[in-house]
Order: structure tokens, then sequence, then C-alpha cells
């Protein structure tokens, strides 16, 4: 059984939202990840995209449409979609859990906006313009959306007040694991009127719409303003005016939702329902897939895939998609360590096609510090050369030109999560020792104590492996090479005025593309610099869904989640 | 025997005190997991932490906790659980009734399969059909249980596409079909499993009993066969029985972990699991209490059955 954690959620959150054709998740959606609302792009309706033009992030909406219909096929505006649901809810409240709080964000909350990690271009949702005044103040005016008829909204109109109470609710959450942004950079909101809201910020941040900040699907969730004041009302039941209304769950698992009547987006979304079914083992997942008893399905890896393709053929299709989350290696960045060619040298040490094709069965890429999935990557070509390479010649040499003590043993800390944490942090330590003539030993933590003491305390002599998180948004990739993180120092003791410099800078680039620019930048600066961030590769994963399962979107992340245009097209 | 139970319940409330002294402070112990963690990320500042702290009430010194606790518990408010700030007590009344069936159904088979068994191949000694019940027990034994439950799962998917309704509670009161579908098939697996250690049991008490001076006496009065091994041979090869029966009650009150896991089921087994591994203080607390106050309760009961059992039995 997976340990219910921060870390382990997103994992199983991941199965969850993967597991869900019924909302065409993308992959992996995140953690403080994406999230925003349903598509405001097709139809004249409030949430169309006429966003003003500004900086920060901030322009015109683009339009986005599921996978095309195919000419002469009948769209079916219906059909209960079943889908996975892997770990048990603690509570249905989203502000109790990730994992609550990331469903409902998808479904059964509005939101203002949504950034989709592949355009990094903000989507107007309910928003219908947004107007920059300075770098710290904009002023969002909302088009015309109802709650759920449901007490204590009972189906009236969404205010801009309750927009106001939401995200003053959110900035007071904690559990939820909010970015510093709802507290250090959101000031106050105003509203003039019922449509209207002034956003002021206590400083300059470029990645204010990002999903991580202000549009987290968590955070920017829109509540009638009763329950914002009393959130608790949500360990009972939930109230929003997103696609579809919560209907039922037992003790936190099989939800079932139904279509919201008066969703902003006419005609949408087309199907009637959504329910959620507990199937925590992959055996039983496999065999509900078979049997129809869920409609999507994520897999574990290329043999589950061969396997269903063989036994149901084209009535299956699978689809693929980069993961977000990179396995790292992190020395130390502070005394012998901050010499870039000992970095250098440890990076060239690792086979990340080793590590692939051990971990992955070959299904994998290699990444640079932001993953491939975003357009803030570095190019393949360049990551081949820097981040990706492996020499174990040069690598040899570089530690042999340090100062590098290799009489001593290290150690590589990693949590105890799972098998695969623990096939990572051994595949590095055999490369390192074959490779550098490294003396290592491999040291098991608790996950508590890893987090706390080896990572946030820096508490480790030589590495620690993990699996980064799967951000929607580039910028959480690069923030390690601050100097501080999360009022933190870093992690590895890395304290670098140019790093640290780049990363703050990058903050306050409004314009998207020479943000982009630095943000790259800062990449190829970390691999110059030896910034003790060791990217290694992502995985490939693989989800199937049934054909009748129609209208899905993929490639985009959790963006995939708010497509309305899923239908069955069963019988 | 009124006494006696009465002596035995007095220790109760002394035992529960150690218990609950060792339980709360062992939690809190340095290096033990800080349940604050389970609520962080990367990105959550050191003020959000002291506030998590503060939310769940570990920011004060710990006796001051502990007298908290203590003081809500003799109210019998078992607190609120960090996970889902409900309280513990309604959390695990709502789990309950999937356990119980699971306790029941499990007993049930195990029992009326080990006993049957049992007393057939005590009976037919040294005949084809007890070494192939001995063989079945072997195998009974050492298959685990997690294997046969997924061989449950898996088989009729590859044979059938055919899927056992996993996912969920169904009342019986409810949809007793299902209810039946969702249970009967894993607590029958896991009931012949079990039932091999009782096979043996029951099996090596009968012949031993079978060997007894009373048990010819009776044969000798010509007493139908039947009748002397179930009057006189079962009945009086039932204490270690029911005192198996007994740790597999106290067992199964806790949750069949691994048949909810597998089939899952949001019953208490998964809800003490994963409040265990979260460092859910107020659950962990009330687990371990409740655990302390269940196998004492028990071992009573056991106790008192062996008097009901064998007459011989006195308690002063």
């Amino acid at each position: 059984m997976e340990r219910d954690n921060y870390w382990t959620r997103r994992i199983a959150r991941r199965r969850l939202l993967t597991g869900s054709a019924a909302t065409a998740l993308g992959a992996g959606a995140w953690a403080l990840a994406g999230c925003g609302d349903d598509d405001d792009d097709d139809d004249d309706d409030g949430g169309a995209s006429t966003a003003t033009a500004t900086t920060s992030g901030v322009q015109p909406g683009t339009q986005t449409a599921p996978t095309a219909t195919p000419a002469g096929e009948v769209i079916k505006k219906d059909g209960i979609n079943k889908s996975r649901q892997s770990a048990i809810f603690a509570t249905i409240n989203p502000y109790g859990g990730l994992d609550s709080g990331l469903l409902w964000g998808f479904t059964v909350f509005d939101h203002l906006w949504y950034t989709p990690l592949d355009t990094g271009i903000r989507e107007n949702f309910l928003a219908t313009s947004i107007e920059q005044q300075d770098a710290t103040h904009f002023t969002v005016v909302i088009g015309e959306s109802f709650f759920h008829d449901k007490a204590p909204a009972n189906g009236r109109k969404v205010t801009a007040q309750d927009i106001k109470a939401s995200f003053e609710t959110a900035a007071k959450q904690t559990k939820i694991s909010n970015s510093s942004w709802w507290t250090q950079t959101l000031d106050t909101i105003t509203t003039p009127d019922e449509k209207t809201l002034n956003f002021t910020l206590k400083q300059v941040d470029a990645w204010t719409f990002s999903s991580t900040n202000g549009g987290s699907p968590i955070g920017s969730s829109i509540l009638p303003q009763e329950i914002a004041a009393d959130p608790s009302f949500m360990d009972k039941d939930l109230v929003g005016s997103g696609r579809f209304q919560f209907v039922s769950h037992e003790n936190g698992t099989n939800f079932k939702l139904k279509r919201h009547e008066k969703w902003r987006v006419s005609g949408e979304p087309y199907l009637a329902g959504v329910e959620y079914k507990l199937i925590q083992e992959q055996a039983a997942a496999l065999a509900a897939f078979s049997s129809q008893e869920i409609y999507g399905l994520g897999l574990s890896n290329k043999l589950e895939r061969e396997d269903i393709l063989n036994k149901h053929g084209k009535d299956v299709v699978v689809e693929s998609d980069d993961s977000r989350a990179v396995w790292v290696l992190l020395p130390r960045g502070d005394g012998q360590w901050a010499d870039p060619r000992v970095i250098h040298a440890i990076s060239y040490a690792l086979d990340r096609k080793q590590m692939i094709e051990l971990m992955n069965f070959g299904e994998g890429k290699l990444s640079g510090p932001v993953p491939p999935a975003f357009g803030e990557a570095l190019p393949t070509a360049e990551i081949e050369q820097t981040w990706g390479k492996h020499d174990e010649a040069e690598a040899k040499k570089l530690l042999a030109a340090s100062a590098f003590d290799t009489s001593k043993e290290y150690s590589i800390k990693y949590p105890t999560l799972g098998d695969r944490y623990q096939q990572f942090a051994t595949i590095a330590k055999s490369q390192l020792e074959k490779s550098l003539g490294l003396k290592i030993k491999l040291v098991p933590e608790d996950f508590g104590r890893w987090l706390s003491q080896s990572l946030y305390g820096s508490d480790y002599d030589g590495f620690l492996a993990f699996a980064s998180l799967a951000y929607d948004d580039p910028s959480s990739y690069i923030t390690p090479y601050a100097k501080s993180y999360g009022g933190r120092p870093n992690w590895a003791g890395y304290m670098n005025d140019e790093m640290d410099a780049a990363v703050q800078a990058q903050r306050k680039i409004l314009d998207d593309k020479e943000r982009r620019a630095a943000v790259q930048e800062i990449q190829r600066k970390a691999w110059t610099n030896g910034a003790p961030f060791i990217p290694t590769f992502i995985a490939i994963s693989n989800t199937a869904y049934w054909g009748f399962v129609k209208g899905r979107v993929t490639g985009r992340g959790s963006y995939g989640a708010f497509n309305g245009k899923v239908y069955i097209d069963k019988g | 025997m009124r006494q006696y139970a009465l002596r035995r319940l007095a220790y109760l409330p002394l035992i529960m005190l150690v218990v609950s002294l060792v339980t709360f402070f062992t939690l809190r112990l340095p290096w033990a997991t800080d349940p604050v963690l389970q609520y962080v990320n990367q990105n959550t500042t050191v003020e959000q932490e002291q506030e998590i702290r503060r939310e769940l009430g570990l920011d004060k010194p710990m006796l001051q906790q502990f007298a908290i606790w203590m003081g809500e518990v003799a109210r019998g408010d078992l607190g609120e659980t960090f996970r889902s700030n409900q309280p513990v007590w309604q959390e695990i009344r709502r789990r309950l009734p999937v356990n119980i069936e699971i306790l029941v159904l499990s007993v049930l088979f195990s029992t009326v399969f080990g006993v049957s068994f049992g007393v057939i191949t005590a009976v037919k000694q040294n005949s084809v059909v007890d070494y192939g019940f001995r063989v079945f027990a072997v195998f009974g034994q050492s298959i685990p249980d997690f294997f046969l439950l997924i061989l449950l799962i898996v088989l009729p998917s590859i044979w059938w596409n055919y899927s056992p309704p996993v996912g969920g509670h169904i009342s019986f009161f409810e949809d007793p079909w299902e209810n039946l579908r969702l249970y009967v098939p894993p607590t029958l697996l896991l009931g012949i499993g079990g039932a091999a250690a009782m096979m043996r049991l029951t099996r090596s008490t009968l012949l031993e009993v079978f060997r007894q001076d009373y048990m010819r006496t009776a044969r000798a009065k010509g007493l139908a066969g039947r009748n002397v091994v179930l009057d006189h041979g079962l009945r009086n090869s039932l204490i270690p029985i029911v005192t198996l029966i007994g740790g597999h009650v106290t067992a199964l009150f806790f949750g069949s972990l691994i048949l909810e896991q597998i089939f899952s089921i949001n019953g208490l087994g998964q809800f003490f699991l994963v409040s265990s591994i979260t460092a859910d203080f107020p659950v962990i607390q009330f687990l371990v209490l409740y655990t302390a106050l269940l196998v004492m309760l028990m071992n009573l009961a056991v106790d008192l059955s062996y008097a009901l059992i064998d007459p011989r039995v006195k308690y002063i």
C-alpha cells in the first residue's frame, strides 16, 4: 500500500487523473499544478477568451479543441464516464488534501483563468478580461455563471464577492500546500461591483497567473461566499459552479458527479456525469478495465500496454505522454562540491540511457532541469551535450583535476516511498562507483525524516535521490538554484550569487518570450556553474482508454482535465 | 465466575492508563514521524509549518497535550482525525459495518470448514481422505492470502473478462445480491485458507480425545459413531478451537487489511494503516486503546467460555 503523504499522493493522484477518461485528464496533473477550468474556448459564452493583451503572462487566450471528431461522426452529448479512483481520500474537503483539492478543482469548481503548460499563455475562463494596469495591479471582469442548485448557494449567480472571499479563504489555508504566492505575493482584492475584481500584489511576480500560483486548481477554486466563510462545510458537501455537480461519496471514495445544467459554456459538458470507483491495486484495475467497469486506466509500463493491446486490439486506444517528474540526483553544492568540474564529472558519469532501460523498459527521455514537456525546456541537442551527456573518460578526468576527496565514503539518501526510488538510487550508486571509483553507501530513509532532515535540513554528505514534483509550471523547476526556497536555505547548500540573481530576476520579467528565454538561460548557467541539481530523465506514461470514450485531450498536462467535450459513444 | 470476571475487569482502567501513557509519549519521541510533514511541501514556509503545528494542537507542551487528550477521552470525546478533521469515532463507525461483515463471514467459513474437515480427517485417520485434506491444509497455510485474492481477480478477468465488484462497501440491506457478490468470494477464499490451521488443530485434538477412556466407554455403551464423535469427542476438543477462534475474531476486528486493499474496500484496516503511516495521532492513540481493550475483553470472553464448554473448569 502506498504511503499517504504529499509525495505519494501525487502518484496516487496521477493514477487517479490519468484514469479519468471522463474528464480527459491528460498526463499526470500536478501537485500545485495547473488548473483553471473547462475550455473557455469554443462558443461565444461568457467564458470565451476576450482577454486584452497585457504583460506578465497575460496574452489573449488561445483556443483549444479536443481530439478532432472524425467526419460524419455524431457527437453524443451524454454518457456516464467511469473512472478509477486509486486512493481513498482522507476528506472531500478540497482544503484538506491535495487529492480532493485537485479533483474538485478540475470538476466541481470554476476558476478565473488557467495557464496550460504547453503554450504557457494564460487562458481566461470565468474571467472575460484581465487588464493589467502595472506590474502589481490588475483588474478582472467576470462573465455570467451560476452555482450548483444546492444549499447554501441554491443556483444563484457567481459574483465578484464570491471570488474575493474564495481567494482570501484559500490564502488562509495551510494544509493545501499552496505556493507562497498566496501569502507573499497576493496583497488585496477589492470588488467595486459584482463583475469586477481589482487585484493588488505585494511584489512583482511574473508567474502570478501560473497554475502553481494564482491559477492553482485548488487555491483559485471559486466557492460561494457562505462556504468560504466556513470551509468546514466542505467536509460534508461541495457546492461550486464548475462543469459537474457533486452528488455523493462513500467515506471519501466512489464519487458521483452529474452535469451542471447551467454551466457557463452552453451545451457542455457533454457527459451526463462521472463516476469514480475505488480500485487500489493495479491488477484489479486492469481486470476492471477489461470488463469495462472503468473506461480509462494509467498503465504502469510498456508490458501492460502490450498486454492490453494484445487482448483488446483496436477497441482500446493507448495514449502516451511525457511525465513532468524528473528523476534527480542532488549532490552537495558547497565545499569541494562547489567546483563545477565535480558536478560535471558526476553528471557525465551517469548513464541515463541505461537508467531509462532499467527503470522504464526504454521508455523515457533525457531531461534538463525543466522537463521536455515545457516550452521552456532546453532543446534536446543541447541536453545531449550537457545534462544528458555520458562520458566516463571525461568524468574521470574532470574529477581528477578537481580536489575532490575520493577516499571518503559518501551516501545516497533516498525516501522509502516505493521500489522505484530504491531502484534509481541503486543504479546511480552503481554508475558512480563504476565511472568515478567513488565509495557510496545507500541510505534508505523514512519519508518524513528524509524530507524534514535530509532535504529541507540539508543533512546529507553526498547525494539525495528522488523524483521531482511534476509541476505544470516551469518556474518550479529552477527555483532550487536560488539561495533560499520556501524560507529555507538552499537544500544542497549551494550559494551562488549569479544563479540566485538570475532566478530572482526572471520572476520580474513580464514579457512571456523574454521570460521563457531567461528560464532557458538559467538552465544553461546551471550547467556552466555546476549547480548541484542533476536531472536525469523523465518517464513516458501510457494511458489506455476504451475507444468509445471520445473527445479526449492529451499532451496538455492537467489542462486536459478541463475538457467538457468528452462523451461516451457506447452502444 | 462473576467475581472472577469482575476482578479481571477491575484491571482494565489501570492497564488502559499505562497503555495510553506509553502510546502518547512514544508517538512524540524526537525520532518519531512528525505529522506536520504530511501537510507541507517544498513551497511551505517555516511560518506556515508552525501554523499547521498549531492547528493540529502540537505546539503545546507535551504534558499539556496529554492532559487535554485524557480530559477528552474521559468525556467520551476521542478527538478529530488530523487528516479529515472528522470525529475519530464517526470515522470508525462509518467503516465498522464493512469489518463486521468480513469478520462474520470469514470466521463462519473458516470455522465451518476447519472444524468439519478436522473432524472428517480425525475420523478417517490415515485414509486417502485424511491425506487429501492434510495436503490441502499445507497448501492453505503456505499460500499467502494476497496471492489467493489477486488470483481471484486476475483469473476470471483472463478467462471471462469478468471483474468482481471491487471498490466499496455495498450494504446487504440495500442490495443483498451485490453485497454477497462482493464479500462472499474473498471471504470464502480466506475462510478456506484460514480453515487449514483450524483443521489441523481440530484433527490433532480430536485424535488425542479419541484415545481417552471415556471415548472407549461411550462406544462400548453402544452410542452411535456420530454421537460419540460430536457429543463426546468434539465437545472435549473445543477449548483450543475456541481459543483459536477468539484470536481470529480479535485480529479481524482491526480489519482484514489485505482483503480491503486488494478489493478496495474502505474498511478499518486501511483506515488504521494509513492513519499509522501518516502519524494521525488521535487515530493511533484510539487504535492502541481499542486494541488493548478488545484483546482484554476477548481473552476474558474466551476464558469464560471454557467454563461453559467444560464443566470441570471452575473460576473462583
